[in-house]
């Protein structure tokens, strides 16, 4: 085969990159290109593709189908140290530091500089670390720090430092900005145009659009796994990029939302509720027959929320009320008996015992129920079993399947139908159509405006905007461990809840909202 | 900061420095050139076994079979040592080599065979105390007198074990902790995926760091026999859970990652005088056990109190 | 595949307990080719005989191990137990008592095992390492080295060497024993907590369930079965003795593992370790006969341990 050249200017093109995830298709013949010295933003709402390719271009997974060139030469990057041995260099979250390292050995680990002996140079280690802070303009990081004394900030930096102590031909940046402040943020961008001066290339992704979008060059936007387009930062505004994200509007239907009675009883209230430092001053209110959903970007507090309620977290602040009695949820199984279910955000190592069958999962919460004196009647327990399949059409074989071999959409439903035996009154959902196939979603949709119906108090976090904007009565929005905005009625469309997630427009401004 | 960070070996460097003034009180004479002799050597095994279970630790797993090693290389040695110089020699570097090889065994199934170091080392343990009692089913052997001297004697307050201990420290464990294999052992005790993104060979290091472990053993197995100048089977028992007892608390993590020379090898020292003290403090020698085990769980038990802090139960059930 | 029967089919075929009672099967046949004079009623007797002490230990192991621990104190567990009863029956007390104070000393040891395994999250290695030696310095504080020289209680006799319709009392004590732990890890509440855990502790706790009392479960029956060998084990020696338990560490973790309970905790059962349990005792009897040492005998222990994890226990690939 004679190599394939690209244009001149790109030093990366990815060409028709298919990747898909049991039957969920995360990358559908996407195609991107960086040129040689720009820095590159891809953007996309969350699920677009943007972290699949990055993996695929860091040589993390392979792409199914499709092909990368580098430098005009076609390439497979087979492993991490491969890609960065071919010049990509990957700042991943956290992924690849060490706890237990100094700042200095985790930027150089496996490369470290040597003595003569063989053995490695501290000095000369701390030297170059030095160097490569100096270059950053930074001045505040100790080499000989242990990594684990490092604020999430630093530790973000030392990943950053770490790709580039490797000189690399494109540098690519994974939401490498979150944790830093606007200060960093400017410096390290003072340092990637540096960067850009000497010919490196950087891919860029970020959620902080407003204020990355200023320093780089040009951006890619993603959707559904594949590139709407390529535009020049400077001549794009912020409303035409968010359309390009959610473009045309697929119209997903929906279940009808039942209006909440006005008398409807508060079920649960939350005054203040902090957890010292993921969770800050959250305060709200959930209604009998509301569905109430929790906007913002990944990682924002919403989980924590989640768990807290469900009793994961020990010495909270703040107070908690289930029908209007002050309630200590410090357990998941006081929460249990108070009538608090979690659909939790890994189904496979939070909701589910994946090598134990359908039948043990579902009864898993409420086994005491079927049986005497510790032991279990098999009868009760498998006709409960099979009620409960019939109710939720879970598709299985048999319920001595183990639940492993089901498909993500049924094995969401198993997790359901382990939390609607135990009668509760609050459930709280945690990104439940994750991963799931259409079909499903749709069936998931109905059974949380069911447990409206039924008068149950229904509170979901998902990273799919349209499913806030369609099923929820209300959207609060989390920022940074708080409540930032609170959207109802009318104002629950997508593009609100996109850009008071963002932090654009009139949700820009960060203020309390009452409970 | 530091407490934190070495929270159980500050406390083992104090108490040891108040074992030794307690020890001091009760019985002058250890101030003298015999006395330090004394001293230095009854930790010196504890210490090289201590090391040999502590590059283990590094990398995520226990050595269970560390106090195997010290008796097959205490029988090797004590069975064919012979008297002359030259087979002295060669003896002692056929038992190292024996120890490395006993490591390369465990390093192969732990890295290559996958399977968890606990078993690995559990059932390693029984295999080589089996040769070892193949190789000298009943306790004697011959020492002859000045390998026993060379390394127990010495020269005014320098005992000969010090200088034995130091070879060993700086001559071997320090360089090959500095190389980029010590970096390397390190990272994969403390984050195995990410030692891999990083491009470190896991398996490679996983098997280098049980033959250093498997060579340190051999050579607590040497020192011990100089000392007891007799092999014996079953005297390397108790090697293993004081070596882990010394590493716990010489404030290596469990679980890998962090761990440095001078707190396992300060531990050992304090584990093994604390016995003559108890006996010097009339206590009877029937506590040594109760005094080893009890430390080795008071030590675990402050090293992991963190956990009653952790505000996240899900994070402590992960770990 | 909607049937209970075939799925426990399933689970005996796939997870090595059918070959473990393959294993078992030529093993028998073996020993009666190697030595005709073994097929015997009394050579069978005595294998039963000791396989009981085995065997009830590796009640307690089994569940252990199943959620994914290991219980190293059961050696100096059994001995310092079946020290106390030993002692109390001397000092004359009555044998029922002293067998009760043996017994609950197993508990307590146990419980201490599990505080520190679910309430500090210590490794169960380690800390029943730890809890090993401070039982044998235990022990021999309090006997001050040297175990009652008095004679056994004869209930205590009875109980390890007597019989009943000429099969072992030891043995049918297992036996009741056994097939309460089978129904209890099939059929009750604790016996699914057991799995769950093993599998994936964090599900279950997201379930709502206390999965600290499981485990508090686990390592008491370890610490209740280790006693009441160690009581078995006095009747059967007719005498205590420092050490006594030292063969009791690896035979029994052996049984469990020659069984097809899988080390890393989750799945197996106690099935499977009853023809394990057989099979470490016919092995060791079969190497007395071919006059192997002890020596040789922990070598080979030690060999079929590794081929057998190798073979069906091994970790997944860290990258799958």
């Amino acid at each position: 085969m004679t190599p394939e050249t690209t244009g001149a200017g790109s030093l990366l093109e990815v060409r028709a990159i298919t990747k898909s995830f049991g039957g969920v298709q995360a990358l559908n013949a996407a195609d991107f290109a960086c040129d040689r010295g720009e820095i590159h933003a891809l953007l996309g709402a969350n699920g677009a593709g943007k972290s699949t390719l990055v993996k695929i271009l860091s040589g993390v997974m392979a792409p199914d189908s499709g092909t990368i060139f580098f430098d005009g030469q076609e390439v497979t990057f087979s492993s991490p140290a491969d890609a960065g041995a071919q010049g990509v260099a990957t700042v991943f979250q956290e992924l690849s530091l060490f706890a237990h390292l100094t700042v200095a050995e985790n930027i150089f680990i496996g490369h470290e500089p040597l003595t003569r002996l063989g053995q490695v140079s501290g000095r000369r280690m701390r030297a170059a670390a030095r160097a490569l802070f100096d270059r950053l303009g930074i001045d505040h990081l100790n080499p000989d720090a242990m990594l684990s004394d490092l604020s999430l900030a630093d530790r973000q930096l030392v990943e950053i430092f770490k790709a580039l102590s490797r000189d690399p031909r494109l540098l690519i940046l994974d939401e490498g900005t979150s944790a830093l402040g606007r200060t960093e943020v400017e410096r390290l961008f003072a340092l990637l145009r540096k960067l850009k001066a000497g010919g490196t290339s950087v891919v860029f992704i970020s959620h902080r659009m407003a204020e990355t979008r200023e320093f780089v060059d040009r951006m890619s936007v993603f959707r559904n796994g594949a590139l709407v387009g390529t535009v020049a930062a400077a001549e794009c505004s912020d409303e035409e990029i968010v359309e390009m994200m959610l473009g045309q509007r697929v119209e997903k239907s929906f279940p009808e939302r039942s209006p909440l009675p006005a008398g409807a009883p508060v079920l649960l209230e939350v005054e203040r509720m902090s957890d010292g430092s993921r969770l800050r001053d959250i305060s709200l209110r959930l209604r009998g027959g509301e569905v109430l959903g929790i906007a913002g970007l990944e990682g924002q507090g919403q989980g924590e929320l989640l768990l807290a309620l469900f009793g994961a977290y020990r010495r909270l602040s703040g107070r908690v009320l289930l029908h209007g009695k002050p309630a200590k949820l410090s357990k998941p199984w006081i929460a249990k008996r108070a009538g608090i279910a979690l659909i939790p955000e890994d189904r496979k190592t939070e909701g589910l015992v994946l090598p134990m069958s359908v039948r043990e999962n579902v009864s898993m919460a409420t086994l005491p129920a079927y049986g005497r004196f510790g032991f279990v009647s098999l009868k009760r327990e498998r006709q409960f079993v099979a009620q409960m399949i019939a109710r939720l059409e879970i598709k299985v074989g048999g319920m001595e399947q183990p639940a492993r071999s089901l498909s993500g959409g049924n094995q969401q439903k198993l997790v359901l139908a382990k939390w609607l035996a135990t009668g509760a009154e609050v459930f709280l959902f945690y990104d439940p159509t994750r991963g799931i196939d259409v079909g499903t979603k749709r069936a998931f949709y109905e059974l949380i405006a069911g447990l409206a119906r039924a008068g149950k108090g229904v509170i979901v976090y998902t990273t799919e905007t349209s499913e806030l904007a369609g099923l929820c009565h209300r959207v609060l929005v989390m920022d940074d461990g708080q409540m930032v905005r609170s959207l109802e009625g009318r104002d629950i469309t997508e593009p609100k809840i996109l850009a008071a997630s963002f932090g654009l427009g009139d949700g820009a401004k960060p203020e309390k909202v009452p409970a | 900061m530091i407490f934190r960070r070495y929270n159980t070996s500050v406390l083992a460097v104090v108490a040891l420095g108040l074992l030794l003034i307690y020890y001091y009180i009760r019985q002058p004479l250890i101030l003298s050139p015999f006395g330090a002799k004394i001293l230095a050597n009854q930790g010196t095994t504890l210490a090289l076994a201590a090391l040999a279970q502590l590059v283990v630790v590094l990398t995520g797993g226990v050595d269970l079979s560390v106090g195997a090693v010290v008796s097959l290389s205490n029988c090797i040695a004590a069975t064919y040592m012979g008297s002359h110089p030259a087979s002295v020699i060669a003896v002692c570097v056929l038992t190292l080599a024996v120890g490395a090889g006993a490591g390369l065994v465990n390093g192969v199934l732990v890295a290559y065979g996958r399977i968890q170091p606990i078993i690995v080392t559990l059932a390693t343990l029984y295999i080589f105390s089996g040769l070892a009692l193949m190789v000298r089913p009943q306790p004697g052997g011959l020492v002859p007198p000045f390998y026993a001297n060379a390394l127990t004697g010495g020269w005014g307050y320098l005992p000969y074990a010090m200088v034995a201990l130091f070879v060993m420290l700086f001559a071997v464990w320090t360089p090959l902790m500095r190389s980029r294999l010590g970096t390397a052992i390190r990272a994969v005790g403390d984050n195995p995926g990410g030692a891999h993104m990083s491009g470190i060979n896991v398996p490679r290091t996983l098997i280098l760091a049980y033959v250093m472990g498997g060579v340190f053993a051999a050579a607590a197995g040497l020192y011990l026999t100089a000392q007891t100048t007799s092999g014996d089977a079953a005297i390397g028992t108790s090697y293993t859970l004081n070596s882990v007892a010394a590493v716990v608390f010489g404030g290596a993590l469990l679980g890998g990652g962090r761990g440095v020379a001078p707190g396992p090898v300060i531990a050992a020292y304090f584990l093994s005088i604390i016995i003559s003290v108890l006996f010097a403090a009339g206590i009877s020698p029937f506590y040594q056990s109760v005094f080893q085990g009890g430390i080795l769980m008071v030590v675990l038990v402050f090293g992991n109190l963190w956990t009653l802090r952790t505000r996240n139960w899900l994070t402590i059930l992960k770990n | 595949m909607d049937n209970l029967l075939a799925r426990r089919l399933s689970d005996f075929t796939r997870h090595g307990v059918a070959v473990a009672y393959a294993l078992l099967a030529l093993l028998v046949i073996a020993a009666f080719v190697y030595d005709p004079g073994l097929a015997s009623w009394r050579w069978i007797h005595a294998q039963l005989q000791i396989a009981a002490f085995i065997g009830i230990i590796a009640i307690g192991q089994t569940m252990v191990i199943l959620i994914g621990q290991i219980d190293l104190s059961v050696p100096w567990n059994l001995t310092f137990s079946a020290l106390v009863m030993a002692t109390l029956s001397s000092d004359g007390y009555s044998v029922w008592l002293a067998m009760g104070a043996a017994l609950l000393c197993g508990l307590v040891i146990g419980a201490i095992n599990a505080v520190g395994v679910a309430v500090f999250r210590l490794h169960s290695l380690v800390w029943t390492l730890g809890m090993n030696a401070l039982l044998q310095g235990a022990s021999l504080v309090y006997t001050n080295a040297q175990p009652p020289k008095s004679d056994v209680p004869a209930v205590v006799r009875e109980m390890a060497v007597g019989n009943i319709f000429g099969i072992p009392a030891a043995a049918l004590i297992w036996a009741l024993l056994a097939v309460f732990t089978v129904v209890v890890l099939r059929r009750s509440r604790f016996g699914r907590y057991l799995y769950a855990i093993g599998n994936n502790e964090t599900a279950l706790f997201v379930s709502g369930v206390d999965s600290r009392k499981v485990v508090l479960g686990a390592f008491m029956v370890s610490g209740f079965g280790a006693a009441l060998a160690g009581i078995l084990l006095t009747g059967y020696a007719s005498q205590t003795y420092l050490g006594m338990g030292n063969d009791y560490l690896l035979i029994p973790i052996a049984a469990v593992i020659i069984g097809g309970t899988n080390v890393m905790g989750g799945s197996g059962g106690y099935v499977g370790t009853i023809a394990g349990a057989l099979i470490v005792v016919i092995l060791q009897s079969l190497l007395s006969t071919a006059q192997i040492g002890q020596a040789g005998k922990d070598v080979v222990f030690g060999v079929i341990i590794l081929a057998l994890v190798l073979l069906y226990a091994r970790e997944a690939r860290p990258t799958d």
